[in-house]
């Protein structure tokens, strides 16, 4: 009885042990041996800069090439701005990781990428050529998907062709696409010239306004939400339990998602490594940060497994067929492993990555109503 | 066994602590309590609570309705109603067993034993508020249905990639009116109605229960089904109403997805099992004639249903506020959108040590006020006093709002 009587006090001493640990919280930050102000130079001048610039250059010769092929629809012209759609498109996924304050505030990947698209209300603005473009209602309207579906499909080219041919208010919508990624670029360009740069380096503290714990949040959450969910998961059905083929990236075009895939990794894992875009050379990167931290992961370096996962991933993606919806048909469960080798580094990104940064994620996960 | 394994240390812990304490007290009693709701008299289920279905469905109708730019006021007021301008028959609803119903959600809005049998004018200022929101969104929201919202403009603002439809303070009526239906009907007629000793005893009940005379036609005594009543309030559309919480989360819009919600986070994690627990443990007490038992399981669900709802509201306001701080305008309205109705369910909460709301009808005014403020609403707001907010609500109710 003696012992039973003193159980309780035990318990409670149990309970309270575990509240300490519980209160311990994350380990404090080390970074100040890290020169914020070089990372932040480096990012601006050499890896953000030079793909939004590639980025603008590739959307204004897709409207150009819009408005030579609307002028005189053929098939010589529709291949070229197809061509220049892929380009643009490909281009997209160097840029959509990286979201400057400016492209934040004016909800640039919104207007350009959001997916899948709604092809009625396509055909509905087409007739009725009066819609505002600019509502958050016409997001799944407009961007690189509303192109994917008037140039893409569905039907053979000459049938594609034909409808332009036959229906001048579809290239009237196509013109307003193209003109709208063009001015939505040029806007977010003119932004980063006119003191978005400067103000971008400036805030190089370690707050979580400052611009490195902005732009690592937006990177990780591209890579959570847009690459590993939306290009993967959803259309695989990990999240509904359900494959969709049709909310795959550009699933009118035959070949281009998996290219959109492997660009977006390409992307997020350069970023990483701090691989310049202006010469090949590297400079100061999340890795470099992690490694000046000394970050370990099991046996090795944190980073070290960050880039190996990435190499993983890429793999992974290149062994699917390159249309995603004939892969979602056929061979999900390639999607399905696909989908794992991303979530790895979720965990090491957001997790492992965060805690030695001593960032904290500022977005909530969305519990979906 | 290894549900055996992990319980059996605990078990024996429990039995430990039992035998510390009870020296001096009475046995307790022996109850049978099934593993699932399952209650039967002689062969047949006393287990029925299609009212509360039939409610439920009305419930999430409407509630859709209210993001259905084709709809009318007319129409929702009548889902609303289930009746007319006038008192007479309408059909508003797709399905045809809800436009047969007599059942009307107006009218077990605000309408517990506990807090409105005599309190009418404070329930019809209630139910005038849900009629109001249902107007103003088809009278100034729907009309605006193709253009953005600003300062004291309403119409459509970005959350990420979704689109909201608020008004012109940034207010989403849609989320409002469900969210307020969480307290206002189901948890009000749950906890402060059929789990009431006002409800349970009321007329020759415990007499009726005692001999176990049953309700002409019915298998059930008439407490019997007022327990079962309350318990169709949180369980009534799951496919299995005798094991709710294999499916709790996806079964309908309000408690049951709540419940869940509130039970996927660490800190508040097997709350929908204690919930489930003493409803059938409250059941099994019934069966037996143990009314103080009864009494006892009936103050579990009454707390833990009003912390739910506590526990939501501190969620969105704190994911409002952070939102705040990064400015996604669009998000913060939505945000604030369903903690507004969380704060306006407040009211119905329902404390077992005074049998009051934890928040008073004039506390939960000022809440709302100080969340949605007169001048401007949600866009003239600071992400600190959102936060004070939640802080005030979790103190309350003696959890950490940073685990909400």
């Amino acid at each position: 009885m003696t012992l039973l009587r003193r159980f309780p006090l035990a318990l409670l001493f149990l309970t309270l042990a575990w509240g300490c640990e519980e209160n311990a919280g994350p380990a404090p930050a080390k970074g100040d041996s890290v020169d914020r102000a070089a990372l932040l130079q480096f990012w601006a001048a050499d890896i953000i800069e030079p793909r939004y610039q590639a980025y603008d250059q590739a959307v204004n010769q897709l409207e150009q090439s819009a408005q030579a092929f609307v002028e005189q629809p053929g098939i010589t012209k529709y291949q070229k701005l197809y061509d220049r759609y892929r380009t643009a498109y490909l281009r997209w996924q160097a840029v959509a990781p990286l979201p400057t304050p400016a492209a934040e505030a004016l909800g640039l990947a919104n207007y350009t990428n959001v997916y899948p698209v709604d092809t009625a209300q396509i055909e509905t603005h087409i007739r009725e050529a009066n819609i505002d473009l600019s509502l958050p209602s016409t997001f799944d309207e407009q961007g690189f998907p509303a192109l994917d579906y008037l140039l893409a499909g569905p039907g053979s080219p000459q049938t594609i062709l034909r409808r332009f041919q036959d229906n001048p208010a579809r290239g009237q919508y196509l013109l307003r696409l193209t003109g709208r990624l063009a001015n939505l670029s040029q806007q977010v360009m003119e932004q980063w010239d006119q003191g978005g740069r400067s103000n971008f380096i400036a805030a190089d503290g370690a707050s979580a306004t400052a611009s490195v714990n902005q732009l690592v949040n937006d990177y990780i959450y591209y890579y959570e939400r847009k690459l590993r969910a939306g290009k993967i998961g959803i259309p695989a059905g990990v999240f509904s339990g359900s494959p969709r083929a049709t909310a795959v990236e550009a699933p009118f075009s035959d070949t281009l998602s998996r290219s959109l895939a492997l660009a977006s990794i390409e992307g997020c894992a350069r970023f990483f490594r701090g691989e310049s875009e202006r010469a090949s050379r590297k400079g100061p990167s999340l890795k470099s940060y992690l490694d000046t931290l000394g970050t370990r992961h099991q046996d090795g370096l944190l980073s070290e497994a960050i880039v190996g996962q990435f190499a993983r991933a890429r793999q992974k993606v290149k062994a699917l067929p390159p249309s995603f919806a004939t892969a979602v048909r056929s061979q999900n469960t390639l999607m399905l492993e696909a989908y794992d080798a991303l979530q790895v580094n979720v965990v090491y990104l957001k997790v492992d990555m965060l805690q030695a940064l001593n960032i904290r994620v500022d977005y909530v996960d969305a519990d979906g109503d | 066994m290894h549900l055996l394994r992990k319980t059996l240390p605990f078990a024996l812990l429990l039995m430990a602590l039992a035998a510390c304490e009870d020296e001096n007290k009475e046995p307790s009693n022996q109850l049978d309590v099934p593993a699932s709701y399952q209650f039967e008299r002689q062969g047949s289920s006393t287990v029925a609570f299609p009212g509360q279905t039939t409610r439920l469905k009305m419930a999430m109708e409407l509630a859709n309705g209210m993001l259905d730019f084709s709809k009318d006021s007319t129409t929702l007021l009548a889902q609303y109603a289930n009746q007319g301008p006038n008192g007479g028959d309408v059909s508003p609803f797709s399905e045809a067993a809800l436009n047969n119903s007599e059942k009307s959600l107006q009218r077990k809005t605000a309408a517990s034993a506990l807090y409105f049998a005599s309190n009418a004018t404070e329930a019809a200022a209630i139910r005038n508020d849900f009629r109001g929101w249902i107007s103003a969104q088809t009278k100034t929201v729907f009309p605006a249905q193709n253009q953005a919202a600003g300062p004291g403009q309403p119409g459509q603002i970005a959350d990420g990639t979704s689109v909201r439809y608020v008004n012109a303070k940034g207010l989403e009526y849609d989320q409002m009116l469900a969210k307020s239906l969480i307290g206002a009907l189901m948890a009000d007629q749950a906890i402060n109605n059929y789990l009431t000793p006002a409800v349970l005893d009321a007329g020759a009940n415990r007499a009726d229960n005692d001999a176990g005379t049953t309700v002409a036609g019915y298998a059930y005594t008439t407490m019997e089904h007022k327990w079962d009543e309350a318990y169709g309030y949180v369980f009534g559309l799951a496919p299995n109403p005798a094991e709710p919480l294999a499916t709790l989360g996806n079964d309908d819009d309000f408690l049951n997805e709540y419940l869940y919600k509130v039970d996927q986070k660490p800190a508040f994690q097997g709350i929908a099992q204690k919930v489930f627990d003493a409803f059938k443990r409250g059941r099994a007490a019934i069966v037996a004639g143990q009314y103080g038992e009864r009494d006892a399981q009936a103050a579990i669900i009454q707390r833990e249903i009003s912390r739910l709802i506590a526990i939501m509201a501190v969620h969105y306001l704190n994911t409002g506020a952070e939102a705040l701080r990064n400015n996604e305008q669009g998000t913060v309205f939505h945000q604030l959108s369903e903690a507004m109705g969380f704060l306006y369910s407040l009211r119905f909460t329902h404390d077992p040590s005074n049998n009051a709301p934890y928040f008073s009808r004039s506390e939960v005014d000022a809440l709302l006020a100080q969340a949605y403020p007169e001048q401007g609403g949600f866009w003239n707001l600071q992400a600190s006093d959102l936060e004070a907010l939640a802080q005030q609500i979790a103190e309350r109710f003696d959890f950490d709002p940073n685990k909400a």
